[in-house]
């Protein structure tokens, strides 16, 4: 077997820049999905809704990653649920605590004037601290969204 | 006769405003009931004898939490604890004994998260359970907030595994 000198690689069979072309319509492929995944809200090729998304969307809870290492989440206002300033309420001053290790926060509920308002504290594995205010005539009792859903529970277990 | 006296008052406020907390602590890494009174006992004991003085509150709470959780690491590394104590077959009715100053949902969760090894377990159970900052949790536990951020993340993930796998 002898080496033979190429000047040209479009002169040698089965290599007619073919390779190239399949890359471009590769990036062509991926540019595309993205924009789709981008338009359609986060939908997958299959067209399913992604997780994150659903989550957003079901809990008002805004995740922003969701592996290990860069999990961030922050609440979604509602027209009820407006952010105050934090007051560093302690477990023994709420009226109800809810505690999520295996999601890593916490929340700190009190009733406020009657129950009419409630006071919703969150802390987060990060660190971060967050307050809410939710003024309970704005609230759906079949509200999903988690602060919400949390000041009913608040109120609830006065009863 | 009087500074007895007020010394006397001063260690039994003490015991009053720590000793419940104390001993959810203790409880956390002791996993029974009889240990974990030892560790706070010791603790204050400690205390006493050290005559500190108190620069602030959150010192003297930090100093606390410090101590304790040292006795109990010290007592868990003991040859005599580790060859004649066995907690792990009752650790969900001694879950019970931890009296958390609100309701729990889950206890499922706080069996899993006392089974977690000790630099997971305290700031896990710090930070859900008595609530502390992890700026808090680092003074404690004499460590840096980025390394407490780094456990609470593992020890979370752990958690969740087991409970996932149902062992530690």
């Amino acid at each position: 077997m002898s080496i033979q000198e190429v000047s040209g690689k479009k002169n040698i069979a089965g290599y007619q820049g073919t390779k190239k072309s399949v890359r471009a319509d590769g990036f062509q492929e991926s540019l595309m999905q993205n924009l789709k995944y981008q338009d359609h809200g986060r939908k997958d090729v299959s067209g399913e809704e992604t997780l994150t998304r659903k989550v957003e969307e079901q809990t008002g809870v805004k995740v922003i990653g969701t592996r290990s290492g860069i999990r961030v989440a922050s609440v979604t206002l509602t027209e009820a649920a407006q952010t105050v300033e934090v007051r560093h309420m302690s477990y023994e001053e709420s009226d109800h605590i809810e505690i999520a290790v295996v999601d890593g926060y916490t929340l700190k509920g009190k009733r406020v004037d009657e129950g009419t308002q409630v006071y919703v504290e969150a802390k987060y594995e990060d660190g971060r601290l967050e307050a809410y205010q939710v003024d309970m005539a704005k609230v759906s009792e079949q509200t999903e969204h988690k602060i919400e859903r949390f000041a009913l529970e608040t109120v609830g277990s006065a009863l | 006769m009087e500074q007895k006296l007020a010394k006397e008052q001063r260690w039994n406020d003490l015991a009053e405003e720590y000793q419940t907390m104390l001993y959810r602590i203790a409880f956390s890494n002791m996993k029974n009931r009889a240990d974990a009174e030892d560790a706070v006992q010791e603790a204050f004991l400690r205390y006493m004898k050290d005559e500190k003085p108190i620069q602030n509150k959150e010192h003297e709470k930090a100093w606390l939490i410090r101590t304790t959780i040292n006795i109990c690491i010290d007592v868990l590394k003991s040859s005599w604890y580790r060859k004649t104590v066995a907690w792990d077959e009752s650790l969900p009715l001694a879950v019970q004994n931890v009296y958390l100053p609100y309701q729990i949902k889950d206890d499922k969760t706080l069996e899993a998260v006392l089974k977690l090894p000790v630099h997971y377990r305290n700031p896990i159970y710090l930070f859900y359970y008595e609530d502390y900052s992890i700026h808090e949790i680092a003074g404690v536990l004499n460590e840096k907030e980025a390394t407490i951020k780094t456990r609470l993340r593992r020890g979370r993930e752990e958690v969740k595994r087991i409970l996932t796998e149902g062992r530690p």
